[in-house]
């Protein structure tokens, strides 16, 4: 249990992590606060897919396939709306198709026992190719207004739409994760898959459903993505998975399974996407920004590893204060 | 330990769907309601320093770099304060978040190249509801998305000095040529091909269009293709890709054949990629529009719709650099550049 209480622990440490980094960007660039909340319109959708993410990734997996499934979910709709489909009714289908995707990656992951990073790197080509060559390689677009305000909207003129969207996922999820039996024995895999199997978890039906909401999060993206750029594309969602696992693993998430909290994983998200919008307004190039972000992400899971080494020994000599006690090991049970 | 919540959580994300769906029939607005930036009230700029955005496709590229070479070149007597930033890949959401960004920031004009004509429509469009002033460049958006756009050559412009240069070099003689094109789908390369063949028709009835060939946006493939054509097309003397891939691997296959001199190879490409091939005799002159005097007429086109000088039709002057035709928010750079070898030497983009 000590590893998992140390990832819970990370949880505060990114969120006072998060907390200073407002605090300096506020400083530094006094337009930031006012524009706080409209800012993280950027980069919701990102937030919401490293929710579902942060399951799969805590059960052992990996899903290399959601950028994919962004384009096509977001293109799909389009295509359904041109053809005569209520706007609406064509984005509650994307999402739809998005957990179908989802469930595809996990059945192929539990009945022929292929790799997770090779079978959604597989489905992340099927999903994209065929993303644009529906969309012609061109832009859906001319969507009705009401639609728009899924993307872009504001409630009560201040709190941005997709934000909400966001918290109330990431409240779902965290209850998912914690509270529920499916939750737990997510964990229970990503700990041990055969000591699972043996106590009677049915360990194929869990792993399939943490890719079908993560195919699922991956629509409802493309959906507001959608609504965001009022227009979809096949390459809209290209490479977002990437950015997703980066929040993810900042978050501390375990990328080896079996721990990591949806808290962590979501100011992991907030974290990298409000230093990318704070560098914008320091005028800080793109570049330079990829290479901050590669250093963050070392650092992050570097002090992770460290973190659990330091727990073990600290576990193996016995109590509070490492070096002090080392003498006298007690016996301990645990 | 049977039951998964899965149940609970489709119940729960049916209520979600609800409230989203609550929230949209009333109190969901399209903007903000604290409006935070200053310049929403000031139409003119004129005698203060202004702050510019200029964006990119992506950063990184020659192409680009000569514009903000150019663009900076100016800055500072135009009283500009310039920001030069893009995305590292060619995407369209990294570039509405820059937007954004710059718009929060209190920028007075955003200059972008856009990556997709409508994905950056909303942000755009935001972004002159509160005041600041966008224009386009190199690429353009939907027309509604921008005020004005920076056209740095037309298709007619481009197809016909390709077809000049070629026409120049053969004076008169029966001549075949072949086209190295990007891909099939592409807007523009297909534009431009109508536009040389429509010129061949009018002016050069002595060239013939043989074939068009396509590289797939790959050197390795452009240069395959070349050979295609000169092992299919034996009677066929010149090149000419309209496209910044296809021409280096047409120069570099033409190159390996060792038929330098044999056959003519031209198209659009930038100095820096071409100057190997000029340097040892393969080409001889290409066509390009200035990029840098792209990055010079872009800026001052951010000052004069910042001062609200800059006129929708007519006549733009600029000082320095020229009289440039206005149609209904584009500005015409004018004919693009043919290169030789000196002119190769002196750019650097």
């Amino acid at each position: 249990m000590k590893r998992s209480k140390f990832f819970a622990n990370w949880s505060y440490g990114i969120i006072a992590v998060f907390l200073l980094e407002m605090v300096i960007l506020s400083s530094v660039t006094p337009k930031f606060l006012s524009n706080l909340l409209p800012m993280t319109e950027n980069f919701m959708p990102i937030g919401i897919m490293a929710l579902s993410m942060t399951l799969v990734i805590i059960a052992g997996g990996i899903d290399l396939s959601i950028g994919s499934v962004v384009s096509f979910s977001g293109v799909i709709m389009g295509l359904l709306w041109q053809h005569g489909m209520n706007i609406w009714v064509a984005g509650l289908l994307a999402v739809l198709i998005g957990g179908l995707a989802g469930f595809i990656n996990g059945q192929i992951i539990v009945r022929t026992g292929i790799q997770p990073l090779i079978a959604t790197l597989a489905t992340q080509f099927i999903w994209g190719s065929l993303a644009v060559v529906l969309s012609n390689q061109g832009s859906i677009y001319g969507f009705p207004g009401s639609f728009l305000l899924l993307g872009t909207g504001f409630l009560y003129g201040y709190l941005p739409v997709q934000l909400v969207i966001f918290v109330v996922l990431a409240l779902l999820f965290a209850y998912l994760l914690n509270k529920t039996v499916f939750g737990r024995q997510v964990l229970f895999i990503g700990n041990s898959e055969s000591v699972s199997a043996y106590s009677g978890v049915n360990v194929n039906r869990v792993k399939t459903w943490t890719y079908v909401l993560s195919g699922l999060t991956a629509g409802l993206s493309g959906v507001i993505m959608g609504s965001f750029f009022a227009s979809v594309r096949g390459d809209m969602g290209q490479g977002l998975e990437l950015t997703v696992i980066t929040g993810c693993l900042v978050g501390g998430v375990n990328v080896f399974g079996g721990a990591g909290t949806i808290v962590g994983a979501a100011f992991g998200v907030l974290l990298l996407g409000m230093l990318s919008q704070g560098l914008n307004f320091m005028n800080v190039s793109s570049q330079v920004q990829a290479i901050i972000t590669g250093v963050i992400l070392i650092l992050a899971v570097a002090i992770q590893q460290l973190g659990t080494i330091f727990a073990r020994r600290r576990k193996m000599t016995g109590g509070e204060g490492a070096g002090k006690l080392r003498g006298e090991r007690r016996a301990r049970v645990e | 330990m049977k039951t998964i919540g899965w149940k609970r959580m489709a119940t729960a994300l049916v209520i979600l769907l609800l409230i989203v769906a609550l929230a949209g029939c009333g109190a969901v607005q399209s903007s903000p309601s604290a409006n935070s930036n200053q310049n929403a009230a000031q139409t003119s700029q004129k005698g203060k320093t202004i702050k510019v955005a200029l964006i990119p496709k992506a950063i990184g590229i020659p192409y680009f770099t000569g514009a903000e070479q150019g663009a900076q070149s100016v800055a500072a007597a135009l009283n500009i304060k310039l920001t030069y930033n893009g995305p590292t890949t060619l995407s369209a959401s990294d570039q509405v978040s820059m937007i954004n960004s710059y718009v929060a920031e209190g920028y007075n004009v955003i200059a972008v190249s856009a990556n997709d004509p409508t994905s950056l429509a909303p942000a755009l469009k935001a972004a002159m509801k509160k005041g600041v002033k966008v224009i386009t460049w190199d690429s353009d958006t939907v027309p509604d998305a921008r005020q004005f756009f920076v056209n740095q050559a037309t298709v007619d412009g481009i197809g016909s000095t390709l077809v000049k240069v070629v026409a120049d070099h053969f004076k008169g003689k029966q001549t075949d040529v072949a086209i190295l094109s990007s891909t099939p789908s592409n807007t523009n390369q297909n534009q431009w091909i109508d536009a040389m063949k429509k010129t061949i028709a009018d002016k050069y009835p002595n060239l013939h269009i043989k074939t068009i060939q396509y590289d797939q946006g790959q050197p390795s493939t452009g240069v395959s293709a070349t050979e295609n054509i000169v092992k299919g097309f034996p009677t066929v003397k010149a090149i000419i890709s309209p496209d910044s891939v296809g021409l280096p691997a047409a120069a570099e296959a033409v190159e390996k054949l060792g038929l330098q001199g044999k056959i003519y190879v031209t198209g659009l490409a930038d100095p820096v990629v071409m100057k190997k091939y000029v340097d040892d005799g393969t080409v001889q002159k290409y066509v390009l529009w200035n990029v840098l005097d792209l990055g010079k007429l872009t800026m001052n086109v951010a000052r004069a719709v910042a001062d609200g000088t800059m006129p929708t039709s007519g006549t733009f002057k600029v000082k320095g650099l020229g009289d440039f035709q206005v149609n209904n928010g584009q500005v015409l750079l004018g004919l693009p550049m043919i290169f030789d070898k000196a002119a190769t030497d002196k750019y650097n983009f």
